[in-house]
């Protein structure tokens, strides 16, 4: 009689256990999908300015989504943001690697390998010729003129808030540099989308004198 | 414009970028992540499964011991002995005239065949 009640009670234990652990999947599934879901799309947005092919751009966020949840899930909920972005920029600083050794790769991407410490000065000239209306369009040609090493910079700092610690660990490098590289960025981008004004306002000119 | 400004408006305009996702690029997206939510349950329930009695593992062992121990076996075996009839030169001479005496009527035949070539020689 007692062997038959502790083999119930034992039963009734990993029930109860077995219980608990499909609870605690379906929960940890439920945050990962939230998780994932919110950072989705500007992970697919960062990744297609980088690589300038939807395609690719989808393929790597795939491959990061996988490769984060079954290796960096199980972190506390609080790292999840830095280890995702961290995993998606070293997949497209590969992706552009691996395009360099099949000679896919464009010129402008010389700039990445120099690494200045010292930070750059910003001069007030651009901000003050660059007018309040920048269209998407013309925002976007201007982010697309810049390295890749500023692309990412510049929209994990000013986009995406991470702090100059934070961006240098996830870009595997010094403070100096991502200040660096956040000032040249952010000083090019104002003079890509303030030449592009004026060539456009130009041509409206010239247009309007025909 | 300030650089404070020109950053928010960047801020504004990325995001802007992001809201104008088209429906195919975004149910891709929501496939990619349902697939790796589901790798995330695959690997949960590998892990949950070391908790499980090991039956499934042993089995798998067992398997394979059992598969490795036949093939030892196919490939060591050896021609198989001919039967101990053939071993013995005398005993395969004996089995040899066992066989012909089986053939007997066809032993008599050749008899009589040799018997009547042997009159027609005499005879001519």
């Amino acid at each position: 009689m007692n062997e038959l009640m502790t083999g119930q009670t034992m039963v009734l234990y990993t029930l109860q256990d077995q219980t608990l652990d499909r609870a605690r999947v379906e929960d940890q599934q439920q945050s990962l999908d939230r998780f994932l879901a919110a950072v989705e799309r500007p992970a697919f947005r960062m990744a297609d300015i980088a690589t300038r092919n939807p395609d690719d751009a989808l393929d790597i966020v795939q491959d990061v989504m996988i490769k984060w949840v079954q290796k960096y899930s199980d972190k506390p909920q609080d790292e999840w943001r830095p280890l995702f972005y961290a995993i998606l920029n070293s997949r497209i600083t590969d992706y552009h690697r691996r395009a360099t050794l099949t000679g896919r790769l464009f010129s402008w991407l010389g700039n990445d390998e120099v690494e200045q410490v010292e930070t750059a000065p910003t001069s007030a000239g651009p901000f003050e010729m660059l007018s309040e209306e920048i269209t998407l369009d013309r925002f976007l040609e201007g982010l697309d003129e810049l390295s890749t090493r500023q692309q990412q910079v510049f929209m994990l700092r000013t986009w995406q808030g991470f702090s100059v610690a934070e961006t240098a660990k996830m870009l595997k490098c010094s403070e100096g540099t991502i200040k660096t590289h956040l000032s040249r960025a952010t000083e090019a981008l104002m003079k890509n989308i303030h030449q592009e004004t004026e060539h456009v306002n130009k041509d409206k000119q010239d247009n309007s004198d025909d | 414009m300030t650089e404070e400004a020109f950053n928010n408006k960047a801020k504004d305009l990325l995001d802007e970028h992001v809201d104008k996702l088209d429906a195919a690029t975004l149910s891709k997206l929501h496939q990619a992540r349902n697939l790796a939510v589901e790798s995330a349950s695959n690997s949960a329930s590998t892990s949950a499964g070391k908790k499980l009695p090991a039956y499934s593992g042993w089995a798998g062992a067992g398997a394979m011991a059992a598969s490795v121990i036949v093939g030892v076996v196919y490939f060591n075996q050896q021609p198989p002995p001919l039967p101990a009839i053939y071993a013995d030169p005398v005993q395969q001479a004996a089995a040899e005239e066992i066989e012909l005496m089986d053939d007997l009527d066809f032993v008599a035949w050749l008899v009589l065949q040799e018997d009547d070539l042997n009159h027609v020689d005499t005879s001519t």
